[in-house]
């Protein structure tokens, strides 16, 4: 059985140089891609879900470990089995992150990484402290349960956490049309980033984006709807703890404010934005607002 | 994960940061009261604005929904952030001045300055009105 190395451990010192590229692209440019608080903020929040990660990853990889137990096949380090690992990881992956969108528990941690108002390369670093809580580990049980080496899903996945970085950027417009049929690019994660109505819960993939072309989420970016990220309710503040915790603090406040166990599960699993007297604004229901509204508009 | 690792990118993080403070990114204005409207009714599902008082240093504004409520957007970075307010609204008045209390303790009080002390007057009485029809 092959040690196998983090490659996240080696791709850091590139992500720092290639931050630094843009901030100077960005001056050059456009000097409002990047805030210097905001960026501060991201990258801390980056530095503490690593630190968070360590803390976790015996658990993690305990939990790999007996689930493998109950392997169907023993597939072993084969040279076949590394890209298909690679790709059922990214099917994982989509199911993890379409998830981490539809169910509050999960979105609690996730959100984090959009509660940044730009869109470039630090915000990829800003990661979640709260993701054991959340159990994205689950989300790739299966692919240990198939038979693939734990090793070679953590390496694999560790790969898909660096393709994501590059993406994360203003600076690169199209790709090839042909990348950007199959590949995940930084057009389609704009669109996933973004809060207008149109491109809400849209292109969950992480490295291939016929996931979404496959699962009917897919939306491509237009031109004349340019993106605007963040979240629905924009956090206002730089304060490290509370773009860390404040979704968790809300799901606490409306928990301890709930009537009754059906609220109280609706609060934790219903979808960001649910509330037990529909007072509040779900993704579904901006979009249905924002389409009735486009059908009152006069016919151009 | 080595404490040299830890170390460095503890490094790097805090350097980034203040090489974006030394190139100066970053900076943002709301242009005029139409921007301000933009603003308010792209980040407020089925807000309508009917009237927008804005800071006379271009860093926030108030914007009034044809319904009689009240959205604040406050310069946020580089960007901007914007809240729907539930009556009854805090605020404080002094002279062109006026300083609106968004509820939440981490966005904070929002102060407008602006241009007349008339428009200062005509704000609070929308921000009173708000209040009586909640």
């Amino acid at each position: 059985m092959p040690e196998l190395p983090d490659p996240v451990d080696f791709a850091v010192p590139a992500f720092i140089a290639l931050v630094l590229v843009e901030m100077i692209v960005a001056r050059l440019r456009d000097p409002r891609r990047y805030e210097p608080r905001d960026t501060l903020t991201s990258l801390m929040l980056g530095f503490g879900s690593s630190i968070a990660g360590v803390l976790s990853l015996g658990a993690v990889v305990a939990a790999a470990y007996w689930v493998s137990r109950f392997a169907v096949f023993d597939i072993g380090f084969t040279w076949w089995a590394w890209p298909l690992c690679f790709l059922l990881d990214d099917l994982a992956y989509y199911a993890f992150h379409r998830s981490a969108h539809r169910v509050r528990w999960f979105w609690a941690s996730h959100v984090i990484h959009h509660s940044s108002q730009h869109y470039n390369l630090s915000t990829a670093l800003r990661q979640t402290w709260t993701g054991f809580i959340s159990l994205s580990f689950a989300f790739r049980l299966p692919l240990f349960l198939i038979g693939f080496p734990p090793e070679m899903v953590f390496f694999c996945g560790g790969l898909n956490l660096i393709y994501q970085f590059w993406i994360h950027t203003e600076v690169i417009g199209r790709c090839p049309a042909w990348f950007e049929a199959v590949m995940n690019t930084p057009s389609h994660h704009r669109v996933h980033h973004a809060t207008n109505p149109r491109y809400l819960d849209r292109n969950y993939a992480g490295v291939f984006i016929i996931w979404d072309r496959m699962f009917d989420s897919f939306e491509p970016e237009r031109d004349d709807d340019r993106p605007r990220y963040g979240i629905v309710k924009n956090l206002g503040s730089f304060n490290l703890l509370w773009a860390a915790f404040h979704e968790w603090v809300g799901i606490a406040r409306d928990l301890w404010r709930a009537p009754g166990v059906r609220a109280r599960l609706g609060y934790m699993f219903g979808p960001p934005g649910w509330s037990h007297d529909g007072s509040r604004d779900t993704s579904e229901t901006i979009k249905a607002r924002w389409q009735a509204g486009r059908a009152e508009l006069p016919a151009e | 994960m080595s404490w040299t690792l830890l170390i460095g990118s503890l490094g790097g993080v805090l350097a980034l940061a203040l090489i974006a403070r030394l190139l100066r990114l970053g900076g943002a204005a709301i242009g005029d009261a139409g921007d301000a409207v933009r603003l308010a009714e792209e980040a407020l599902s089925g807000f309508i604005a009917r009237h927008a008082f804005l800071s006379a240093d271009h860093a926030a504004a108030a914007v009034i929904g044809v319904d009689g409520t009240l959205a604040l957007v406050k310069r946020h970075g580089a960007q901007f952030a914007v809240r729907r307010l539930t009556p009854p609204v805090a605020f404080t008045r002094d002279g062109a001045t006026i300083a609106i209390d968004s509820g939440e303790r981490l966005f904070g009080r929002v102060k407008l300055t602006l241009a007349e002390s008339d428009e200062t007057r005509n704000l609070a009485d929308m921000i009173a009105n708000s209040a009586s029809r909640a």
